[in-house]
C-alpha cells in the first residue's frame, strides 16, 4: 500500500478552493508556485482574482510544497 | 465570450439519447426507492442518481437532490482520478464520503461504477444518498459536532465492489461503526444495484446506436447545455452584486452568528461566484465544504435561467466558483460540515438571490433556511437493537414576484420529502400528537412568504436520544423590495406531566436554541418543533385582497392581523372583503407609512 497523506497535506486550487488530491498544474504567480485545477481556474485567478486582491489572492493552501 | 460550441449529432438523436438517459437516472431512483431500508431513502428520497460520461463529465441527472447533484460534479471525478482510471475494471465500485473531497458532508455516501464497452471507460454510473448513520457522537449525524471525527466514519476513495464482488473488508468496517449495521448494508446495496441496473440501460444504448454516436451525443448533450447557460448569463448586465446574510450560530459558541457573503462578477457570458468576504470556518457542524458552497452557487443560478436548459456538465462549465480554504465557504480539516449542507447551503442560495435582486425581478425573499434536521435514537424497546432515525421537515419558502412562497416544503438544496407519521411512528417509539401548518406566522408581503409546520412529539420509550442541526431560531428569512422578515424556528421539550414548553438552552444548557447532540427524552416526555416562515416579497398593502381573504378562510391569518397588515377588512359574518373598508383602511396604512 502506498502512504495515505490526509487531506491538509494536499494542496487547494489557487482559483476555486478545491482539494486536489492528485494532479494539478502549477504556475508561477505574484511569486509563488500556484496549483490550479484547470485551464478556467487560470484564467479566473490572472483576470479576476490577482487583479482584485492583489497578495491577498494567493492562499497558503494553494502554494507548491 | 467563449466561440459558441458544434453540435454534430443528429438532433433526434440527440433528444432520443439525453432522454434515454435521464430516464436510466429516473429508473435509478425508482430502483432506489423500491430496494432501500431506510426511511431516509424510501420516503424522504434523500438521493440523487447521475450519469457521467468517460471524461467523468455529467451528462444526465433527474430531478433529485440539487445539494447533492452540484457537489457529484466535483466529488466523482476527484474519486476516479485519485483512484485512477487505469486502475478500474470492469465490476469495480468505488465508494467515498469525504467531505473535504468536494463531498456535500460525511452522511453522503457516494457509489461510481465504471461502463467498460471493449475495455473503454464509455461512462461512470453514479448514486449519491443521505446514510441516516454514520457513526459518531450522536444518532442520524446531527448536533454540535466540533471535528470530522466526531461526525462519524469517513472514508476516501476506496474500491467497495472489485469485479462484481464485494469487497467485505470495508463493508465489515462501515457496518461496525454504525448504529444501523443492517439498513446501512442494505442501503449500500440499494445504491449499488442502481448502478447495476443504470450499466444496463446504457449498454443497451451503446448497442443500439454504437460506441462512436454515443460518445458524439454525450459531448453534444453538454454543449447544447453550456450554449443554453452562456445566452442566459450573456443576457444579465455586466458587473459585480454582492449580497450577505447570516447563519445564526454554530452550537458551539453562543451568540455569535456567521457572515456568508456572495458576490455575481457578471463578464459576458462568464459568471464568477466570489465567496470571498465571508468569515472564517465556525467551531460547529455550520462550515460548508467546497462541494456544498459549489452546489449552493449552481443552485442559485440555476434558479435564475430558463427551466428547458438540460442539467447536466455544460450548465456549470460557465460558472467559477472562489471559495476561500479555511473559511466558512469551504471547511479545512478537521472541522465539523454536516450541518453546512443541510442549513448553511439554503442561506448561500438565498444570499446569492438577493445579489441576482439587484438586477432582477425574478428573485425571491429568504425561505425558512433550514432542513429541520433532527436525529432520533436509542434502543429499540422491542428488539433492544440500537437505532435512528433522521427527522426532516418542510418550511415557508420566501415570497416572489408572481407568486406566493410554499408552504411546508423541503429548503432549495433538497427535493426530499417528509416521512409520513405513519411510517415513522411503525418504527420509531415516538407518537406525533399535532402536525399542521403554524397558522398566524408568515412573512407579509405582496406575495407572503410559505408558511412553516407545527409538529409535537411525544415519547414512548426511555432513552431517546435527540441531536439537532436546525436554524432560523433567531435570524429570520428576510424580506425583499419592502416584504416583511418570516418567524422563527422554534424546538422546545416539556417533561412528562409539564405544562410549560421549555427550550434547549434554557432546559439543558445547549448553546444555541438549533444545534445540540443527545439531549435524552423518557416516555411520556414531549418535543414541540415549529419550523420557521419565509419572508415576504413587495409591500403586503398592494397584495390582492382576495388571497387575503383565502388565507383567513384558512385559517392562517386572523382576521386583526389581514386589516392591521394588508389593511383589509374582511366581513367575518359574510365571509367577505369589505371592499369600502378596505380601501380606507389602506389609505390610512399609507398615509401612516409615509409619516414614519
Amino acid at each position: 500500500m502506498s502512504i495515505y497523506r490526509e487531506v491538509n497535506e494536499m494542496p487547494r486550487c489557487g482559483a476555486c478552493g478545491k482539494l486536489l488530491t492528485v494532479g494539478g498544474q502549477v504556475e508561477e504567480r505574484l511569486g509563488h508556485r500556484i496549483v490550479f485545477c484547470s485551464a478556467q481556474c487560470i484564467r479566473v485567478f490572472d483576470t479576476y482574482k490577482a487583479p482584485k486582491y492583489g497578495d491577498a489572492a494567493v492562499w497558503p493552501e494553494s502554494i507548491a510544497r | 465570450m467563449a466561440t459558441a460550441p458544434v453540435i454534430r449529432t443528429d438532433p433526434f438523436l440527440l433528444e432520443i439519447i439525453r432522454n434515454h438517459l435521464i430516464t436510466t437516472c429516473k429508473e435509478m431512483g425508482i430502483a432506489m426507492m423500491r430496494t432501500s431500508y431506510s426511511p431516509m431513502f424510501n420516503e424522504a428520497l434523500d438521493f440523487s442518481c447521475v450519469v457521467f460520461d468517460g471524461e467523468g463529465e455529467m451528462v444526465a441527472q433527474a430531478p433529485f437532490v440539487p445539494a447533492q447533484i452540484g457537489s457529484t460534479v466535483h466529488i466523482v471525478p476527484t474519486a476516479i482520478a485519485e483512484i485512477g482510471v487505469e486502475n478500474l475494471k470492469p465490476g469495480d465500485v468505488i465508494f467515498t464520503n469525504d467531505q473535504y473531497r468536494s463531498n456535500c458532508h460525511l452522511p453522503e455516501f457516494v457509489v461510481i461504477k465504471p461502463y467498460f464497452h471493449e475495455g473503454r471507460v464509455l461512462a461512470y454510473t453514479a448514486n449519491i444518498a443521505h446514510m441516516t448513520d454514520v457513526g459518531g457522537m450522536v444518532p442520524a449525524a446531527f448536533g454540535d459536532h466540533q471535528n470530522c471525527f466526531q461526525e462519524g466514519i469517513r472514508f476516501p476513495p476506496v474500491k467497495v465492489y472489485e469485479e462484481d464482488r464485494e469487497v467485505e473488508s470495508i463493508f465489515k468496517i462501515l457496518i461496525s461503526n454504525v448504529r444501523t449495521p443492517k439498513h446501512s448494508y442494505g442501503d449500500m446495496k440499494a445504491m449499488i444495484g442502481s448502478l447495476y441496473l443504470a450499466e444496463r440501460r446504457i449498454a443497451e444504448l451503446v448497442e443500439r446506436y454504437g460506441v462512436e454516436s454515443f460518445v458524439q451525443c454525450c459531448e453534444d448533450i453538454k454543449d447544447v447545455s453550456e450554449r443554453l447557460m452562456r445566452a442566459e448569463i450573456a443576457s444579465w448586465p455586466d458587473g459585480e452584486y454582492t449580497a450577505d446574510g447570516l447563519l445564526e450560530d454554530d452550537g458551539v459558541v453562543a451568540d455569535r452568528p456567521w457572515k456568508i457573503q456572495g458576490t455575481l462578477v457578471i463578464r459576458g457570458d462568464e459568471l464568477i461566484v466570489d465567496f470571498t468576504g465571508s468569515d472564517p470556518q465556525c467551531f460547529g457542524p455550520a462550515n460548508q465544504t467546497f462541494g456544498t458552497t459549489a452546489s449552493s452557487a449552481y443552485n442559485a443560478v440555476l434558479h435564475m435561467v430558463r427551466s428547458d436548459i438540460p442539467y447536466n456538465h455544460g450548465c456549470y462549465r460557465p460558472i467559477s466558483v472562489i471559495a476561500p480554504p479555511g473559511s466558512f465557504m469551504n471547511v479545512s480539516y478537521p472541522a465539523a460540515s454536516t450541518g453546512g449542507n443541510s442549513d448553511t447551503h439554503p442561506t448561500t442560495v438565498d444570499v446569492l438571490l438577493k445579489a441576482f435582486s439587484q438586477f432582477s425581478e425574478a428573485s425571491s425573499a429568504a425561505d425558512g433556511g433550514t432542513c429541520g434536521c433532527i436525529g432520533f435514537g436509542g434502543e429499540a424497546p422491542d428488539t433492544h437493537e440500537p437505532y435512528a432515525h433522521l427527522h426532516l421537515e418542510g418550511v415557508g419558502w420566501g415570497g416572489r414576484n408572481d407568486a406566493d412562497g410554499n408552504d411546508a416544503q423541503f429548503v432549495k438544496n433538497g427535493n426530499c420529502a417528509n416521512t409520513p407519521v405513519e411510517v415513522a411512528e411503525t418504527r420509531y417509539p415516538f407518537l406525533n400528537m399535532e402536525y399542521q401548518l403554524e397558522p398566524g406566522k408568515v412573512g407579509h408581503g405582496r406575495h407572503r412568504g410559505g408558511y412553516g409546520t407545527r409538529r409535537v412529539f411525544r415519547f414512548l420509550a426511555d432513552g431517546v436520544h435527540i441531536g439537532s442541526h436546525t436554524n432560523r431560531h433567531r435570524v429570520k428569512a428576510w424580506g425583499l423590495n419592502d416584504g416583511h422578515d418570516g418567524t422563527n424556528t422554534v424546538i422546545a421539550f416539556r417533561r412528562k406531566g409539564e405544562s410549560e414548553w421549555v427550550r434547549a438552552r434554557e432546559a439543558f444548557g445547549s448553546a444555541s436554541y438549533g444545534k445540540f447532540s443527545n439531549i435524552v427524552m423518557n416516555a411520556g416526555d414531549e418535543m414541540l418543533f415549529v419550523t420557521p416562515s419565509g419572508g415576504g416579497y413587495g409591500d403586503p398593502l398592494e397584495r390582492d385582497p382576495a388571497l387575503v381573504l383565502l388565507d383567513w378562510a384558512d385559517g392562517l391569518l386572523p382576521a386583526d392581523e389581514a386589516s392591521a397588515v394588508y389593511g383589509v377588512v374582511i366581513d367575518e359574518a359574510a365571509s367577505a372583503v369589505d371592499e369600502a373598508a378596505t380601501q380606507a383602511r389602506r389609505e390610512e396604512l399609507r398615509s401612516e407609512g409615509s409619516a414614519r
